[in-house]
């Protein structure tokens, strides 16, 4: 029981109910205040506090235990700051960084009182429920506050909102709530079922509210959904058919368990052959609950396999009802077991509801299909979804490309990198429905390279449908590529971890889907996979052979466009590579580079310091040279180095390592080439490189064929030789990439 | 404890305000007639938000039992409440 003391609003009750408390009151306040005082102790072992009715404790209590919580040197915890808000107190500012977003709104609509409403704020609360529903008892004390303040219509937005998880609320903000009905447009649904319908039909009126719809139910007689099916209502724009396991599964034992299967196999027909006259009859959508899974078994573990078992049963009425929404158009399922997700397994039905009035389904779970119902009605008159909008830095993988540098980006098949990987292979799934994939990353064009290069990456370029890599704000690349696909941006959904991108493109496109991504990467995949925006109604061939069309397309579209703005780009990075032979100073960064370059490194020889020295020492067989590159943005350093070991006329490449960080832009064809001239200018003739894949080097393989390496013949299997010829080939050069020399 | 025969607990008042949408006197002998909205789809709401708010839980028998404010004053005394 809560301990209660004064009440805070002298009107709260009857005073019958104050007269009621007069006695016992006293001494709890007395009691209140001990606890008040032991806070921090009480706090250290999460003891009593939370017993406290803190909406019946004066402010004068609360100042006092934030008090005695600063003497103390502690802070507030969240737990407890929760509990207080939710009854109605204001807190200090200061207390507000560490509160949940919905709890910071919460602190100021409290701070606010009854005088007066900031416009802002109670903007903010309708946005933040919208996109993440307030849990219970916070959303109770935000739609109580905002209702005490006059703000009907937003306290009837956030209790919708948060509806059917806090369905107190929306007690709270009933009066509203009949308020924005009356201007809402009308829907008339028949409404059917063989249990009772009326707790449904009850739970159907804020489910299609918060869908923007006045539905206003018509139900059938107890039971009588055949009859119903047969001979709809006039003037129904659509049938909502429940379903539930207790009615069409109700029989006689004492015909036996053969018997019992061939009787459920006959209602299902009946049901079958009403749902197809109606169909053939009207076109109006027919929305039916597929039946929930049993909680609790008719034949124990055999359940699932015995013909008469309950859940062979609900499977075979589930199975009849997928054919039926197959073969006719109109037909829409809901599945249950989907819908009642949030309801616990034995929680779904209340067994005295059901003898009391043979209502199959708890409040809860009522509820929960209701909305599940109105869902599913919305989406099919939505726009459809079609393109998924992707950020990619710490979105699709871990880490910024930009500060990182390719090599630490996380993303694979080893934690953490493995959530990113998993996220990856969601797009993949909603590309494989049918959905188009675009990318949208704040980055130098070159991120792209990170698909291709990176060993752990699920996607590919290819799978994008289009691209914006580049440092334009986000909402106008999008606008830019749903010109591109000739797409209306209301059939876009963006992914993006920053809440300040996620902000901005609600603010300037507001079309666009924009829900809020959990920050944990480790939960966004299965997120993802629950995010209803991204639910198929019906998958058609077209639908899995769009993505295809689309990548043809757009690669069309790319030769023609960005093999240009590429180059246009590399020019204006305007960069130059610093070339120097080894030296004590520049060691220890090479010997790094050997040590950690697994990509960019078509040997894989770890060249230690001591091994590095011992060339320095011979420079008549070895050549160490390095290269400092710098650009617009900025220095890069020493970011890629190489051996030759020199041999007559003939040198051979022994390593060749760079970082990842500036990849795909051609330093490897300067760096070559400037090392190629250092090697002909000591008289050799003949360059001869190896190329050893390793599970991490594929972004080299053809790296020596790409500068006019020819292959040489080879004994090995793995690994392939190369060489390059004086006499027959050019020396590598790119008109991207300054070289000088640094003696 | 300190309940009076002829006094309605406040948490009873907002129950009947919250389901029934009632807002005139209560007594013990307030019954299905007197309360426009006391139908029998709502007093499933009136049992589930009695049990939420004392933290109870009732019997089928109990639900039936209900056909007056009294009654509940009743059933929450048996509970203990």
């Amino acid at each position: 029981m809560a301990i209660t003391g004064a009440p805070v609003h002298e009107n709260q009750g009857s005073g019958l109910g104050d007269k009621m408390r007069d006695d016992a009151s006293f001494q709890l306040d007395a009691v209140i205040d001990t606890l008040v005082e032991a806070a921090p102790q009480l706090i250290r072992q999460r003891q009593l506090l939370l017993a406290i009715d803190w909406s019946k404790v004066g402010a004068q209590t609360v100042r006092r235990l934030l008090e005695r919580l600063a003497d103390a040197n502690m802070v507030l915890p969240a737990w407890l700051a929760r509990s207080i808000l939710n009854a109605g107190h204001a807190l200090p500012e200061s207390t507000a960084t560490m509160l949940a977003p919905e709890l910071q709104l919460l602190r100021q609509l409290n701070e606010a009182g009854t005088s007066h409403a900031n416009a802002q704020t109670l903007d903010r609360t309708c946005e933040l429920a919208i996109m993440a529903p307030p849990s219970g008892e916070t959303a109770a004390a935000i739609v109580r506050r905002l209702v005490e303040i006059g703000a009907g219509n937003e306290a009837c937005t956030v209790a919708l909102a948060a509806w059917p998880v806090a369905p107190r609320a929306l007690h709270l903000a009933r009066d509203a709530l009949s308020h924005r009905l009356q201007t809402l447009p009308g829907l008339k649904c028949a409404v059917a079922g063989f249990s009772t319908t009326s707790t449904f039909a009850k739970a159907l009126v804020p489910a299609f509210a918060k869908r923007g719809i006045r539905i206003e139910p018509d139900e059938a007689p107890f039971g009588s959904a055949i009859a119903a099916l047969h001979a709809p209502a006039g003037d129904a724009q659509a049938s909502l058919l429940l379903l539930d396991a207790q009615s069409l599964i109700q029989t006689s034992w004492r015909l036996g368990l053969e018997s019992v299967a061939s009787d459920f196999a006959a209602r299902l027909e009946a049901l079958k052959q009403a749902v197809a006259v109606y169909s053939a009859e009207s076109a109006l959508p027919l929305i039916v609950n597929t039946l929930p899974a049993a909680s609790v078994p008719i034949l124990g573990h055999m359940d699932g396999y015995h013909q008469a078992g309950m859940a062979a049963l609900t499977r075979r009425a589930n199975a009849a009802l997928a054919e039926l929404a197959a073969q006719f158009a109109n037909v829409v399922l809901v599945d249950a077991d989907v819908a009642l997700s949030r309801v616990a397994h034995g929680e779904r039905s209340d067994p005295r509801l059901w003898f009391y009035g043979r209502i199959a389904y708890a409040e809860a779970a009522a509820n929960e299909l209701a909305e599940a119902f109105a869902a599913a009605w919305a989406m099919r008159t939505a726009k459809p979804l079609k393109v998924v909008a992707l950020d990619f830095d710490n979105t699709l993988w871990g880490g910024v490309f930009g500060d990182d540098g390719m090599e630490r980006l996380q993303c694979g098949d080893d934690p953490p990198g493995n959530a990113f990987k998993a996220l990856q292979e969601e797009c993949l799934r909603l590309k494989a429905q049918g959905k188009l994939l675009a990318g949208l990353s704040k980055n130098n064009p070159d991120a792209l390279a990170v698909f291709e290069r990176h060993p752990g990456m699920a996607l590919r370029v290819d799978d994008f449908a289009a691209t914006a890599v580049n440092w334009q704000p986000k909402a106008d690349n999008i606008r830019t590529i749903a010109a591109d696909l000739n797409l209306g941006l209301d059939s876009f959904i963006f992914l993006d971890d920053s809440p300040h991108e996620r902000e901005a493109m609600r603010r300037l496109c507001p079309e666009v889907r924009v829900p809020e991504m959990p920050a944990d990467p480790a939960v966004r995949p299965l997120w993802l996979r629950g995010l209803i925006e991204t639910w198929p109604t019906r998958l058609t061939t077209e639908d899995m052979q769009r993505p295809a069309m689309y990548s043809a397309e757009r690669k069309a579209r790319e030769l023609r466009a960005a093999a240009s703005s590429y180059d246009d780009y590399l020019q204006g990075l305007d960069q130059r590579l610093t070339i120097e032979s080894l030296t004590l100073r520049t060691l220890p960064r090479v010997a790094q580079l050997h040590e950690r370059t697994n990509q960019f490194n078509p040997t894989t020889r770890r060249y230690s310091e001591a091994d590095l020295t011992a060339f320095m020492d011979n420079p008549e067989t070895f050549l160490t040279l390095l290269g400092a590159a710098e650009d617009r943005f900025g220095q890069h350093g020493i970011v890629i180095a190489a051996v030759a070991r020199i041999d007559g006329r003939t040198a051979h490449i022994e390593s060749l390592v760079m970082s990842c960080r500036v990849i795909a832009r051609q330093v490897e064809t300067a760096f070559l080439g400037a090392l190629i001239e250092a090697l002909c200018s000591r008289g050799v003739s003949d360059v001869v490189a190896t190329y050893r894949p390793t599970a991490k080097n594929a972004l080299v393989r053809d790296l020596y064929a790409t500068h006019g390496f020819q292959p040489l013949e080879t004994g090995d299997k793995e690994s392939s030789v190369w060489i390059w010829k004086a006499k027959d080939q050019q020396i590598p050069a790119s008109p991207f990439v300054a070289v000088e020399w640094s003696r | 404890m300190l309940v009076a025969r002829d006094l309605v607990r406040p948490e009873i008042v907002e129950i009947f305000a919250e389901v029934f949408e009632h807002e005139g006197p209560l007594s013990a002998s307030t019954s299905p007639g007197d309360v426009a909205r006391w139908d029998s789809l709502n007093h499933v709401a009136l049992v589930s938000m009695i049990e939420r708010t004392f933290g109870i839980g009732l019997s089928m028998d109990e639900m039936i039992e209900i056909q007056s404010v009294g009654d509940i004053e009743r059933l929450l005394a048996r509970h203990g409440v």
